[in-house]
């Protein structure tokens, strides 16, 4: 199973697991939203955009918080990938195969005029 | 209309200041990107893969000025998103032409017929018009039909009231030289301040991964389109880049030249990739490890990227570091920039970055 499949929409990794710090960077770089729980119980539910190294902490956009929330990473107890991964969308190549079916059908409908 | 004498001599000065200081990792362009909400959706991009609620914040006013102070570049530019979805824009403007900034402000062009109004023609404002190539290759690019001509139209009308403008172009694999060719002599046509080129740079975000050019192929296909350039394209860029571009001589990249800031905070190391974010300029400058980046590092990141915001700094700073470089500058200015023909197997530029 490759990165972006194994840190996909649905996973969740808790702290004490082995490859938490691995799941973290996935966290940071994933382009969807995560929830994040912390020892006091509260959950963070919006983007994880940056590891502070300086703070050791974890800066987060919340969904309904203009401001940007700091959470100390020895206080997160779980992280899950709640979010649809916006980067997997839509690819160029298959723009433009639709795009090359229209001309070429456009093409055919000029020569079957000609005709 | 070329670059004005004022915006050379303002970053002859600024460049020069910089040197005698001994500051060694000076910014040179800094790239503003206020939202990254857009109007199109284009396939090449990896600015715009954010949720919702990412999508709809932006940077305010005061936190542009804020931004643009701390830096300290002499040309911002403003790409995105799309900036002229931002309800502040205007202001923005208004705002970096106060404080005698040269300003870049990328767009897709679909807004700026309706918006054209808000903005005063000034020397410090250039609207630079992403176009991608011909109407077929623009359309095609972003993903949606008729984008081209309703860009075609604005740079007229934008042109005609007297804005300065410059068209914005990124070549992806399959970039067809003889139609690149075309689509200059298009934009000389519009009357465009000059043209602006850049290889795309495969994001790791971008939905498309295999439309990206290889460094190899990068050369033979900037090799084709700038050979025997004709007299009617000017290009907004110095001639070292674009004999960088086409492979006569080799840059390493200079991720510090074009720093970014955006509503996360400054982007460590550069315009494209992100390794994290820093509350302050000078915390960027001073933690970031600028050996780690640029193809000397052998970072695979950096491996194939020719990227203009990486790379046109490093250009500048060898025209003005060297005697070798100011020569070669007035030479390429004069005379054209040195493009060797594509049907030479010889390129230098793998040769010196090999050494």
């Amino acid at each position: 199973m490759s990165e972006s499949e194994k840190y996909s929409q649905g996973y969740t990794i808790e702290a004490q697991d082995g490859d938490f710090l691995e799941a973290m960077e996935a966290a940071v770089d994933y382009r969807g939203d995560t929830t994040i729980e912390v020892k006091d119980g509260k959950v963070w539910d919006g983007y994880l955009f940056n590891y502070d190294e300086g703070e050791k902490a974890l800066q987060v956009y919340p969904k309904d918080d203009p401001s940007i929330v700091a959470i100390p990473v020895t206080d997160v107890v779980k992280v899950s990938f709640t979010g649809k991964d916006t980067a997997s969308g839509k690819s160029w190549e298959a723009w433009a195969k639709k795009k090359g079916e229209e001309r070429e059908k456009i093409k055919a409908q000029e020569v079957d005029e000609d005709e | 209309m070329g670059v004005p004498v004022s915006q050379m001599y303002t970053v002859v000065s600024y460049i020069l200041g910089q040197r005698l200081r001994g500051n060694k990792h000076y910014p040179l362009v800094l790239m503003l990107e206020p939202l990254f909400r857009c109007n199109l959706s284009c396939a090449g991009c990896g600015k715009i893969q954010y949720p919702g609620h990412i999508l709809k914040r932006q940077l305010s006013y005061e936190e542009c000025m804020s931004a643009v102070e701390e830096c300290g570049a002499p040309i911002v530019s403003i790409p995105g998103g799309e900036p002229l979805l931002h309800p502040e824009m205007p202001k923005i403007v208004e705002g970096l032409v106060e404080r005698k900034k040269y300003i870049y402000l990328c767009t897709n062009a679909i807004l700026l017929k309706k918006k054209m109004d808000e903005y005063k023609p000034s020397k410090y404002l250039t609207f630079s018009i992403h176009m991608d190539g011909l109407e077929e290759d623009h359309d095609e690019a972003v993903c949606r039909d008729g984008i081209y001509q309703r860009a075609v139209e604005a740079i007229a009308i934008a042109v005609k009231r007297g804005y300065r403008v410059t068209s914005n172009t990124t070549l992806f694999q399959g970039a067809n030289p003889e139609r690149t060719r075309l689509f200059f002599d298009e934009m000389a046509k519009l009357g465009v301040e000059g043209m602006m080129l850049s290889p795309g740079y495969s994001y790791s975000k971008a939905p498309d991964q295999e439309s990206f050019l290889p460094r190899k192929e990068t050369y033979e296909l900037f090799r084709e389109i700038l050979f025997r350039p004709k007299k009617s394209w000017k290009f907004n860029h110095s001639p070292l880049f674009l004999e960088y571009l086409a492979g006569t001589r080799h840059f390493e990249c200079t991720p510090w030249g074009n720093p970014t800031y955006n509503i996360f905070g400054w982007q460590k190391p550069c315009y494209l990739l992100q390794k994290g974010y820093t509350k302050t300029f000078k915390e960027l400058i001073e933690t970031t490890k600028w050996e780690e980046y640029g193809q000397k590092s052998k970072n695979p990141e950096c491996a194939n990227c020719m990227v203009h915001s990486g790379h046109e700094a490093t250009a500048v700073d060898y025209t003005f570091g060297s005697l070798s470089g100011f020569l070669s500058t007035i030479r390429g200015t004069i005379l054209g920039p040195k493009i060797t023909n594509p049907k030479n197997d010889n390129i230098p530029a793998l040769l010196e970055a090999a050494k």
